[in-house]
């Protein structure tokens, strides 16, 4: 599978205009954009540090000396490129529906593209005992895509080890995204988002909801046998539009959890729907929730 | 049949017990295959089932034990259980018409109609009353103690039946079918044999004084030749004639007979040999002479059953004349020369210069002229006769009934002379009496004969005087003997010469004076067999409701609990 049947070609000089922003201090390796906690001669002034024979006197603040009659030496924060860590959640409901898997699948990519093209350093991750891949070249995106060829008979798996695997693998990761539908119970999340913040890590979760996620009882005209996707458990139940209604509700309730787990972390939360257009959603929602610059 | 306690009057649909445990299987493995739907949010599922109801499902067998009582349930209550001990009752009518002598399989079907209402009420034989049209053949077989009779044709006795208001059902056991004489409401089994019975008949007959010769007319219903002996007796029933015949399968066959001459006619009968003959009553057959008398009464010339007769309910009863002569003439079976100049009938004879003919073939009659005098009170609408007297009468007279091939009861006025033209056979004949010849022949002498007071303001008609040894019963008098020549002056039974007879004859119904045959259920008042019914329909509501309650429960479990 090529990129490009992933990904439109006509979406690409969009994301080229894109990059991620932060709000901490990153933790990058190699040149790039973005300032680091390092002391270096970038753009974003750090402190002044007094002049040791050795350095080299054209960062001597000539100005300052004016002043004070001494030789000081302006340090900036060294700019570095960020490490973003893309991890998938990869359990059986995530495939339930074959359009919530490809729009995962676009995302991730679109995501992975932003990343590659403004200089960063991209991981990604399926959490399901796949090998990570660091990407750095647009070309590499086919690896991405390949990552999504495996079996979806292994369903279930250790999710929290899966992630920390997954963590410890990326060298000094910046920020980290999380795609996942988050239908589970927001305390199964809880010890999954610490260990992802635990070290100064800037998370982002993007929550996608498909259309069995809406409206999982979508044809059912009255009554039918439920079981769920990834622990097989059954129930027989009969739904009305009241039925109906209530289960929005409840949605709406655990999704608002979800959220405040994320911001409690000082993390950025989306909730997206497959049917959105990826386009409107890089340029809109993932731009003026701060995902985006 | 019997079952816990129960009566089952439909115990075919109690069948349904079998079926309706693969019913219940079949409906709970449809249930069991629900639709399969896969989520990814069961927890949120379940939390969104708590908010409903929190009852346990019950295991499968249960539910499949629910289902099969539900059926079972279903089952009885159609099957329309009454409980043992119900004093709901039912009628029967037995047909006890002439018809239902035919014999077959060396019984008649009134015969078989008993037997198979004596084993229809051998059960609960107390919540049976058996009623028939006539006490004759019934009386012939040991009635049983709950048994009333009445003179009436089925819808009269169903009538009667119906007004005493304490029947459930009514079933009529006739060889008849329902559009002849049973409304449509009742119930009823028709007794019919299951092969074609072999009959043979006299099919006319006529007797003429000239040359004393009696005609006799036989038809064969037999698959095989039969040999019959015809036999002829005066009015004192002594043998005037024989003769041996041969007839044919399905042939007709006639012969006449040298007899010395009749005065007051002779009885025809047909004896045939090594033949069971399944309608023997069809066997008789009266000739009488051609009669040109004076008409010194209303039925005394012909000589008709007096007995019979019940004055119509609005004459004035205590006014009435014992007899009334009138000053013309009746022609029967008789053939004149010429028109007299007297007021004359013409029964089923023919008149000088008027075209006549026998019609041998059944048809109906059909009234034109209903408000006409000489049809009055008379409905044509049952009359149904195998041979009529057609006329074509001249362009001034009336034609008061018609069959297929012309008129039958018709009317003529010449200068100031009248005439009336009678082709409907007035005379009781096969057993079967009506009053429909009374009332036919009481119009016509009243026409004819100018008697032009109204109906209303009429004396009376001929009374009957008791003879000796007759007793009377009736509803408003106990019994008790009659004096001879005493006037009867109220309808009842008269019992003479061990016979019962009514003086009930002249029935609106009997006579067809009803214009429908329709009849309203009577409004009940509380009666001792009410309480029973009451208590059947609350069987029935209990059932129901338990059946319903358990439907409920069942869809409840279905789609709320599991």
């Amino acid at each position: 599978m090529s990129t490009s049947q992933l990904l439109p070609l006509d979406l690409l000089p969009i994301l080229k205009k894109r990059k991620f922003r932060t709000t901490k201090i990153a933790r990058g390796e190699g040149e790039g954009t973005h300032p680091t906690k390092q002391r270096g001669f970038g753009i974003e002034f750090s402190e002044y540090r007094a002049y040791e024979p050795g350095d080299n006197p054209k960062h001597i603040d000539w100005n300052h000396f004016a002043k004070s009659d001494k030789l000081y030496i302006k340090l900036f924060h060294e700019e570095k490129a960020l490490s973003i860590l893309i991890l998938v959640d990869s359990s059986s409901s995530m495939f339930t529906e074959e359009h919530k898997w490809n729009y995962v699948k676009r995302l991730t990519l679109a995501l992975g593209a932003i990343g590659i093209t403004s200089g960063e350093r991209v991981s990604v991750s399926i959490l399901q005992g796949k090998p990570l891949v660091n990407l750095s070249k647009l070309g590499q995106l086919v690896q991405i895509a390949d990552l999504f060829t495996f079996s979806k008979s292994v369903s279930n798996h250790d999710f929290l080890e899966a992630l920390i695997t997954a963590q410890n693998k990326t060298k000094t990761p910046s920020q980290a995204i999380f795609l996942s539908d988050f239908l589970q119970t927001p305390e199964t999340f809880s010890p999954i988002l610490d260990a992802l913040t635990q070290k100064n890590l800037a998370l982002t979760g993007i929550q996608v909801l498909g259309l069995n996620d809406l409206d999982p009882l979508a044809g059912s005209k009255t009554s039918c046998e439920v079981v769920d996707s990834e622990t097989g458990q059954k129930l027989v139940i009969s739904l009305g539009s009241e039925q109906k209604k209530q289960y929005e509700t409840l949605l709406e309730e655990h999704t608002s959890k979800i959220k405040d787990l994320f911001y409690k972390r000082n993390a950025k939360f989306f909730s997206v729907k497959a049917s959105q257009e990826i386009e409107d959603l890089i340029n809109n929602d993932f731009r003026f929730g701060g995902l985006l610059a | 049949m019997s079952f816990f306690g129960l009566i089952i009057s439909q115990p075919l649909l109690l069948a349904a017990f079998i079926p309706a445990s693969g019913i219940a299987l079949l409906a709970y493995r449809k249930r069991k295959n629900t639709k399969q739907v896969v989520v990814n949010s069961l927890f949120l599922l379940q939390q969104f089932k708590s908010q409903l109801t929190r009852r346990k499902a019950p295991k499968p067998p249960l539910r499949y034990l629910w289902e099969f009582i539900l059926f079972v349930l279903l089952a009885i209550i159609l099957s329309d259980p009454k409980l043992e001990g119900s004093t709901a009752k039912t009628a029967i009518l037995l047909d006890d018409s002439m018809s239902m002598a035919a014999i077959h399989a060396g019984s008649t079907l009134f015969q078989n109609a008993r037997k198979e209402i004596l084993s229809e009420i051998s059960l609960q034989p107390e919540n049976f009353d058996l009623y028939t049209t006539s006490s004759g053949l019934l009386s012939e077989h040991n009635p049983p103690a709950n048994f009333s009779y009445s003179q009436d044709d089925i819808p009269g006795a169903l009538e009667k039946i119906f007004r005493t208001g304490i029947y459930e059902d009514v079933i009529v056991y006739t060889d008849k079918t329902p559009t002849d004489q049973i409304p449509k409401q009742f119930s009823y089994v028709q007794i019919r044999p299951s092969v074609d019975l072999e009959n043979l008949s006299i099919a006319a007959a006529s007797y003429s004084s000239e040359d004393s010769l009696i005609s006799v007319k036989m038809k064969s219903f037999a698959k095989r030749e039969v040999v019959a002996n015809v036999l002829i007796h005066n009015w004192a029933l002594e043998p005037i004639a024989s003769q041996e015949v041969t007839i044919s399968p399905f042939a007709e066959k006639e012969v006449s007979l040298a007899v010395p001459s009749l005065k007051e006619g002779a009885k025809i009968s047909l004896d045939p040999k090594d033949f069971v003959d399944a309608l023997p009553n069809d066997n008789y057959f009266f000739v009488a002479p051609t009669s040109i008398e004076k008409v010194i009464g209303v039925h005394s010339t012909l000589d008709f059953e007096k007995l019979a007769l019940k004055p119509f309910p609005r004459l004035k009863f205590e006014a009435a004349q014992k007899q009334k002569t009138y000053d013309g003439l009746i022609f029967h079976y008789a053939a004149v020369s010429q028109l007299p100049d007297k007021p004359s009938i013409f029964l089923n004879s023919n008149p000088p210069n008027i075209p006549s003919s026998l019609t041998e073939k059944p048809s109906l009659a059909y009234l034109l002229e209903p408000g006409h005098e000489i049809a009055r009170y008379l409905n044509f609408r049952l009359l149904t006769e195998s041979k009529y007297y057609s006329y074509n009468l001249p362009a001034n007279s009336i034609s008061i009934a018609k069959s297929d091939n012309g008129t039958i009861l018709g009317a003529l006025i010449d200068k100031t002379t009248r005439y009336s033209f009678c082709g409907i056979e007035v005379l009781p004949y096969s057993g079967k009496e009506s009053a429909f010849s009374s009332v036919l022949l009481l119009n016509l002498l009243k026409w004819t004969f100018l008697d032009d007071s109204p109906i209303e303001a009429l004396s009376g008609i001929e009374v009957i005087a008791a003879k000796k040894g007759w007793s009377f019963l009736s509803e408003s008098s106990s019994p008790r003997v009659l004096e001879e020549g005493e006037l009867i002056k109220e309808p009842g039974l008269i019992k003479a010469d061990n016979t019962l007879r009514s003086l009930n004859f002249f029935d609106e119904e009997e006579s067809n004076l009803l214009k429908t045959q329709t009849f309203k259920a009577p409004s009940r008042d509380t009666s001792p067999s009410e309480s029973g019914k009451t208590f059947q329909k609350d069987l029935l509501a209990g059932l129901l409701m338990g059946f319903s309650a358990i439907l409920v429960l069942d869809l409840i479990l279905f789609y709320f609990v599991l």
